[in-house]
């Protein structure tokens, strides 16, 4: 063949005039666009229109009949090479789904198709199903699917809101908690103290504001149990007969339970604390998510095939090894529950007490010294928790005292905000540098004012202390709520498990398996302290893994 | 139009824009000294509500209705993507339009009102393919405007793409005015002058279309869901109430051109395709590399 070989990026009729100009002039073209269709009308924008030539429209038929044209649409550029003034491309082209030798456009699979968005390729004026023709003169169907909407696909555990939220809308609640439950058992405490992460993805943000996904969920959770309907439990006929350890009935080791069980496996899951449910018993409060709301959902999820042994740390009141010894597989969740230091002079004094232990003995219903005026140093979610509490404990004042300013607090804006509303006191670039007091006894802290400095590693800018800005702050209680750290005890020392220098698991993300064979982790002792639902996001795919690794041993 | 069907996954057009459902709280005085759950959810006429709010994106459930639907059998789910090795002695690009809606100043409440459109959307409007056949509507009540003002949205550009926006619409006023005789249409814009003298020929007929070198300070909702333009010329300060609004916005060359050029080594900007006047081929610092003139 003749004439030299020219590739045409962009559709436009910019773009199919250049095409068929160089295919007359004997070229071999190929025209790659990445939209599924060529074409559509197009006003001038370097002219005034005056009649006839109104609208620039590329003349499709020709380029479709012209033997020296090649079209590829949905096309996406993979690799460019140049060498010696020639060009190699990898090019990929998105499949259609529609045979377009088939298809006789008559529309009917529009007629039917559910979904009803808004049209991106008419600049979201009206709306179209998942079945497109973008230039309805083409004729050229294509069903566009994606793995997953961004709310889904920013979700943790890749929960489907598209269909649980559109099956509330259709009014079919039941169905909607079924496809939850498809990946996360725990509906009625995520749907209440989720961060949601996936509303700031929302789409719909971009016409006005998120769709409330979260709440959402929870309506949907708190509907069965108004309505008082038994949670349906489906597990196989018959279990197998391995079974697994879960050390820590968090929501990590709860989740991964439910997912093995539902693969018809058995486990026995070991519990430090009197009752089980991680922070979601004893860290987050009351006000968040009540105890018994709390229980329906465990009690529900352990009737799957989760024994359940409460009072037993492991390695106290059993040792790893048994257990190791016992089961065909362990998972370990035990969270991260060990608040980090001030290291400041006087912090072991009486009255100071970390934020965890603190929400700990509010949540177990210890009695709570809670008089005067308490301090809490930190700007995430645990102090603003913290703060609530001692609020509701009956403090006479709370202040939070936090090293750089509102804008850089981590804690949830709206948490901020329920603390404000509820008369907590928040003091800006402060930070403490001695607990001062009396016979061991502390009453008072002593502080320094602070300014922003340069942004620092985390993109923030760095606090740094304004001199001779000492002053002290006069107080009963004081509750650092400035991180967790996992607690790794329990590990022998000859386990052979690779800790990190965060003291988390190391796992490997395709099974969540560690470096030892058979021992599984996840959750905020694999990530390090962070969000549930990413912890039950994790105790699903562990038990995956779980059950991969089980099948490959007996097969041998 | 096709679009016509109601039931699951449906926004009625006349729901967005729609607010956001809150939550039913209890108020602070009921939360000393307790423990009771202060947030309570949605009530079920709020989750109706909010579900209904859900654009459903991104494609295809994976329902299948449509294969069932199909007589030829042309759906196919298993079809694969497919793969090219190409070579070419050489490439052009065209440009294709973007005019990303993140550029327009958010003070002018674009998806705040319905009847806010940009030129893009109008495009597509008065295209006799596009979703409204060529009829040019309220998108909030489907009604035939009576007045209609586009805004320059920016507040500069470089003059090539403030004189393609131009171009743009005024060509869009013109085709608006043979579609609505009656109509009365404005065009306010900053730094008119240049252009309307080098098109001084061009612009001779037309037709009862007024160009009003101006600012527009504010965009507020009027009765019926028509807008109250305030314009400022000359120090003087003036409002009008317009039924539909159109918001001229900066032309700009589409990411994944600027994906593509940069791979090939190109250093590029949208300017380059509006090379003054030139038609055909635009030559590059590359060779084998050339650009199509946006036409
Ligand atoms: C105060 C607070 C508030 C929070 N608020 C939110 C929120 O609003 N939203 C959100 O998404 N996330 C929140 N989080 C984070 C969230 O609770 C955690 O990410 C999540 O609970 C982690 O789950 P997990 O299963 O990994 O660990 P955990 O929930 O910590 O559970 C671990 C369990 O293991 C047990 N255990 C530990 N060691 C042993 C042992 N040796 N033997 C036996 N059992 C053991 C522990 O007693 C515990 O029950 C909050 C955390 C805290 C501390
Ligand atoms: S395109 Fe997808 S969502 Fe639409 S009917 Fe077909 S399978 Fe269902
Ligand atoms: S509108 Fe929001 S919640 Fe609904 S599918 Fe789109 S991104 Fe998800
Ligand atoms: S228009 Fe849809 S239903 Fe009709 S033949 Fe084509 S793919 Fe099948």
């Amino acid at each position: 063949m003749s004439g030299k070989r020219v590739i045409i990026f962009g559709g436009d009729p910019a773009g199919v005039a250049t095409a068929l100009e160089q295919a007359e002039a004997g070229m071999q073209v190929t025209l790659i666009e990445s939209l599924p269709g060529l074409g559509g009308e197009r006003i001038p924008q370097t002219r005034i229109i005056s009649g006839e030539n109104d609208f620039v429209d590329p003349n499709l038929e020709a380029v479709m009949r012209h033997p020296n044209i090649r079209v590829i649409d949905s096309a996406e550029v993979q690799r460019t090479e140049a060498n010696n003034g020639n060009f190699r491309l990898k090019i990929k082209r998105r499949t259609p789904r529609v045979d377009r030798e088939k298809c006789d456009d008559c529309k009917a699979c529009i007629k039917v198709c559910p979904i009803n968005m808004y049209d991106d390729f008419n600049e979201g004026v009206g709306f179209r199903t998942a079945i497109d023709f973008f230039n309805p003169k083409t004729g050229q169907y294509n069903i566009f699917k994606e793995d997953m909407p961004i709310c889904q696909a920013t979700c943790p555990a890749n929960l489907d809101i598209r269909s649980y939220v559109g099956l509330i809308a259709d009014g079919k609640y039941a169905e909607s908690l079924a496809k939850i439950r498809e990946r996360l058992p725990f509906a009625l405490s995520i749907g209440r103290v989720c961060p949601h992460p996936c509303e700031s993805a929302c789409n719909r943000g971009y016409m006005d504001e998120p769709i409330s996904i979260c709440t959402l969920k929870r309506f949907v959770a708190d509907w069965e149990m108004k309505e008082g309907i038994k949670a349906p439990v489906e597990v196989p006929d018959e279990f197998h007969k391995e079974k697994v350890a879960i050390i820590g009935a968090g929501p990590a080791g709860l989740t991964c339970g439910y997912f093995l069980a539902k693969a018809g496996y058995k486990s026995v899951c070991f519990e430090a604390l009197p009752e089980p449910g991680g922070m979601f018993r004893y860290g987050i409060p009351e006000y968040r998510l009540p105890t018994p709301t709390l229980m329906r959902e465990i009690d529900w999820i352990c009737s799957h095939g989760i024994e359940l042994r409460c009072n037993t740390r492991v390695g106290k009141d059993i040792s790893f090894e048994d257990i190791q010894k016992q089961f065909d597989a362990v998972f370990l969740g035990v969270g991260a529950h060990k608040g980090m230091k001030l290291q400041i002079k006087g912090e072991d004094m009486e009255g100071v007490i970390d934020g965890v232990d603190f929400l700990r003995d509010a949540n177990m219903g210890n009695p709570i010294n809670a008089k005067g005026k308490v301090i809490i140093i930190g700007g995430g979610n645990v102090a603003m928790d913290a703060a609530r509490v001692s609020w509701r404990e009956g403090f006479d004042e709370v202040h939070v005292l936090y090293r750089r300013t509102k804008k850089e607090m981590p804690a949830s804006p709206w948490e901020i905000e329920a603390a404000e509303h509820e008369g907590i006191k928040f003091q800006y670039l402060v930070a403490p540098i001695e607990v001062v007091g009396e016979n061991g006894r502390m009453t008072g802290l002593k502080c320094l004012r602070m300014q922003l400095g340069e942004p620092d590693a985390s993109g923030r800018r760095r606090p740094v202390p304004i001199e001779g800005s000492e002053f002290v702050v006069e107080a009963e209680t004081l509750i650092p709520a400035i991180g967790q750290r996992p607690d790794l005890a329990f590990v022998p020392e000859n386990s052979g498990l690779d800790i990190t220098r965060w003291n988390t698991f190391a796992v490997n993300r395709a099974n969540y398996m560690t470096n030892v064979p058979g021992i599984f982790s996840a959750g905020d002792v694999e990530t390090g302290p962070d969000i549930a639902i990413r912890a039950c996001a994790g105790g699903r795919k562990a038990a995956e893994g779980i059950v991969r690794y089980i099948e490959a041993k007996r097969g041998k | 139009m096709t679009y016509e069907r109601k039931g699951r996954y449906i926004v009625e057009f006349q729901d967005i824009p729609k607010a956001r459902q809150h939550h039913i709280e209890i108020p602070v005085e009921e939360r000393r000294n307790n423990y009771n759950e202060v947030e309570l959810g949605f009530d079920e006429e709020r989750a109706l509500q909010e579900a209904k709010r859900c654009l459903s994106c991104r494609r295809c459930l994976g329902c299948a209705l449509c294969w069932a639907e199909c007589k030829t059998e042309a759906i196919n789910f298993d079809m694969k993507d497919e793969y090219f090795d190409l070579e070419a002695d050489t490439i052009i690009i065209s440009a294709g339009v973007e005019r990303p809606i993140e550029r327009v100043n958010p003070l002018f409440g674009l998806g705040k009102n319905n009847n806010i459109i940009t030129d893009l959307q109008l495009e597509r409007m008065l295209s006799a393919s596009g979703p409204s056949a060529g009829l040019v509507i309220r998108p909030h009540d489907g009604e035939i405007p009576a007045s209609i003002a586009f805004v320059q949205s920016y507040a500069s550009a470089s003059p090539q793409m403030h004189r393609a926006a131009l171009f743009l619409g005024i060509n869009e006023a013109i085709l608006v005015r043979r579609k609505l005789p009656g109509a009365e249409i404005s065009l306010f814009g900053q730094d008119l002058a240049p252009f309307l003298e080098e098109q001084k020929e061009a612009l001779k007929g037309l037709d009862r279309i007024e160009i009003r070198e101006a600012v527009v300070s504010a965009l507020t909702p009027a009765e019926n869901q028509s807008l109250q333009v305030t314009v400022e010329s000359n120090g003087t300060q003036e409002t009008r109430t317009f039924d539909l609004v159109v918001l001229l916005t900066q032309p700009q060359i589409s990411q994944d051109v600027k994906n593509l050029s940069k791979k090939l080594g190109l250093t590029m900007s949208y300017a380059n395709f509006l090379a003054q006047d030139v038609t055909g081929l635009i030559s590059t610092e590359k060779e084998t590399l050339k650009l199509t003139a946006v036409q």
